[in-house]
């Protein structure tokens, strides 16, 4: 297959750039396998191996995700990753230690760590992007630590302050500084969210909310009176009708957000990007996955993952422009695990949208 | 031997088709298009990255170019054994199988356990000054959120203070400091408990309760002094620290194990280390009941009467069995029969 290139530049812009969808070509039979094995091997070596076994897993999903017939590759080494861990250990026993035995600095150390938190989601996110690349072109991360403690200190201050009227808003400048911060070699990506539409999302999802609380509530009581003496059975009940309120509310809330935030982010010279998240699709999903999970008493987690990995890929395309061939890595700085696995020790982690 | 595949350029997003030709230890890849030589370099220079299921073994070139084979299945000569090992072992139905059994057997011993034995060792080996730094801030931080000036008279304090200096001096050991800290406390109600280093805290609702009662008083702050001489405060802080390590370091990455095996199950465990402890301490009372030639029902005594402060609760929430099963401690109908059992047994 040939495409007509344009005769010369001037041309560029009038030539519709293709729109690719993404492929998710993994199965939860070979990651059961991948999953299963690593655990074993990370119990039984007292969690070096987990170091291996995160490169393994995350290499398993970035190289099984494509677009345009190329895959993405994640390229942290795994001593990088031990050494980072290892040092997030240490400093996570030593404030255990501290809050535990002594409240009053450990209340001081509880503090300190609000406050270097974004800190650490920084280094985190760098480290993630620039271990990702796509083409042979790294991602990386350009949002200053100054940046970080506005969206993650300041702004939720100012939410709480307002008593939570400005937190639809802050949510909005939090994805836009995460997501609007991203580097494909030395392209940047823009984000052109709305804040009217973040406050459009949490009501509806807050409608939804309500709206399966009552359904749920209307349906389960008169079904647990009939039972008669609460038993098993009951809590059963209640456990399948927490999971699916929760799916619902998550479900609605991330398919909007999702939709909304890649249908408003652009590469700089490149394209676009599409999402095109089926709400109930989105909601049935955590439901199914969340009982088979429970049901199996978490064997079916591999299958799981599996299973929304090639929903999102499914829901997701990009324009891409032959531009990209142009693209040039800018990757240099050798690069430490520390933030990432500080961030994901203290549970300070944020997700790429 | 050859192989077709894609050919990156170094530092750019620019690909073409091409072959890589391996003779004895040195690679050569050329265009497909016009057979131009793209690079050639020893395989001992070059960087494999890991074997994986389904996925090709790419090779990344000193200049950072990168050709990735078409054949997901092909492999280069001197691929590091240790990724081959792993995929292997990850696909093959054996060790799938093996890991399937051993997994919840290992984690169940780890938790069960590895984490007492090692609370254990690190609490013997605790310094005493680290351990009188951390009561001073604890009882601190007590006295001013939850604890008031106690509200009995003074006649009553005295006789309960005169009570416990008598059992602190045949009992309790020189390691500690043991002070007595009569306290009015509305969230705690009728309680007791005990501080790492000696401190114990009775409440004035408790201790009003069992003034007429010195033996049942006395059951009480022995079983305070038991959690003390156990070390079960400084065990309690070195088993949960030790159950957050196995969830974060050693399961750290696969989400689905920690969440849902041991995320809730975290909670039960520290319920279930506290029971054993609440045994110990209780097991601890009713020895130095008899030593001190006091009757055990006498625990029972103080049991029947924390019972009729946890009935008035019962009143206001249900407890449901789940709560009952999650409660830190055991129940007082089988601590009641625990000491009627070390009573009789006399």
């Amino acid at each position: 297959m040939t495409t007509d290139l344009p005769n010369n530049s001037t041309d560029v812009n009038h030539s519709p750039t293709p729109v690719y969808r993404f492929e998710f070509t993994g199965n939860a039979s070979e990651y059961f396998g991948i999953w299963i094995v690593n655990i074993l091997l990370s119990i039984i070596t007292l969690g070096i191996y987990s170091a291996w076994a995160k490169v393994r897993t995350n290499q398993y999903f970035y190289g099984h995700t494509s677009i345009n017939g190329h895959s993405f590759r994640y390229l942290a080494k795994p001593m990088q990753i031990l050494i980072g861990r290892i040092i997030a250990v240490i400093l996570f026993i030593a404030y255990t230690i501290l809050t535990a035995t002594m409240p009053l600095v450990g209340s001081v150390a509880t503090l300190a760590l609000m406050l270097i938190s974004p800190l650490l989601i920084v280094m985190s996110l760098r480290f993630n992007l620039r271990m990702t690349s796509y083409r042979n072109v790294r991602f990386s991360f350009d949002g200053s630590f100054g940046s970080s403690f506005l969206h993650f200190v300041i702004y939720p201050l100012l939410a709480i302050l307002t008593l939570g009227l400005a937190a639809p808003l802050v949510v909005q400048q939090i994805d836009k500084f995460i997501n609007g911060n991203v580097r494909y070699g030395d392209r940047e990506f823009y984000v052109e969210t709305k804040a009217v539409v973040y406050y459009w999302i949490v009501f509806v999802t807050g409608v939804s909310a309500i709206i399966i609380f009552a359904a749920l509530f209307a349906g389960l009581v008169p079904a647990l009176e009939s039972l008669g003496e609460p038993g098993p059975i009951t809590s059963l009940a209640i456990l399948l009708a927490t999971v699916i309120y929760y799916s619902i509310f998550i479900g609605v809330y991330s398919a909007m957000v999702r939709n909304h935030l890649y249908n408003s982010t652009s590469v700089e010279g490149l394209g676009e990007l599409y999402s095109d998240v089926s709400i109930i699709g989105y909601c049935w999903l955590f439901i199914s996955n969340s009982v088979v999970t429970i049901v199996t008493l978490g064997l079916a987690y591999p299958w799981a993952k599996v299973r929304k990995a090639k929903f999102l890929a499914r829901a997701t395309e990009a324009s891409i422009s032959p531009d990209i061939e142009k693209v040039i890595d800018t990757y240099e700085a050798k690069t430490s695990a520390f933030g990432e696995e500080a961030a994901g020790i203290f549970d300070v982690d944020v997700a790429l949208g | 031997m050859f192989t077709n595949g894609q050919f990156q350029f170094p530092r750019a997003a620019q690909s073409i088709a091409a072959r890589a030709h391996i003779e004895t230890d040195h690679i050569s890849v050329y265009s497909l298009e016009d057979d131009s030589l793209l690079i050639e370099a020893e395989l001992s220079s070059v960087e494999q990255s890991i074997v994986i299921a389904g996925q090709a073994v790419s090779l990344q070139f000193e200049d950072n170019s990168l050709f990735t084979p078409s054949d997901t299945s092909f492999r280069w000569p001197h691929t590091s054994r240790g990724s081959i090992i792993a995929s292997a072992l990850e696909q093959n139905a054996l060790s799938i199988i093996l890991a399937l059994v051993a997994v919840p057997l290992l984690v169940w011993l780890f938790i069960a356990k590895g984490i007492p034995v090692v609370a254990k060792l690190t609490v013997s080996i605790l310094p005493d000054s680290v351990r009188e730094q951390m009561d001073s801030q604890t009882l601190d931080a007590l006295e001013f959120a939850f604890l008031q000036e106690s509200e009995l008279t003074s006649a009553e304090i005295d006789t309960i203070q005169a009570l416990w200096l008598g059992l602190e001096k045949k009992v309790g050991s020189d390691t500690y400091p043991y002070t007595l800290h009569i306290r009015s406390s509305p969230t705690f109600g009728a309680n007791a408990f005990a501080l790492p280093n000696g401190s114990i805290i009775l409440t004035d609702t408790l201790g009003k309760r069992l003034i007429e009662q010195p033996d049942a008083l006395s059951a009480v702050l022995l079983h305070e002094i038991g959690h003390v001489e156990h070390q079960h405060g400084p065990q309690m802080v070195a088993q949960s620290l030790g159950a957050a390590l196995v969830l974060s370091f050693i399961l750290g990455d696969l989400e689905g194990i920690s969440e849902l095996i041991l995320g809730s199950g975290s909670t039960l465990l520290d319920a279930a280390f506290s029971r054993d402890m609440e045994r110990e301490a209780d097991t601890f009372a009713a020895e130095k009941l008899l030593e001190l030639g006091m009757s055990s029902t006498a625990f029972a005594d103080a049991m029947v009467a924390l019972a009729a402060e946890e009935q008035d609760g019962a009143k206001e929430s249900t407890l449901s069995a789940v709560a009952q099963y999650l409660s830190s401690h055991p129940t007082i109908e089988e601590r009641i029969q625990a000491a009627q059992d070390a009573a009789t047994k006399q």
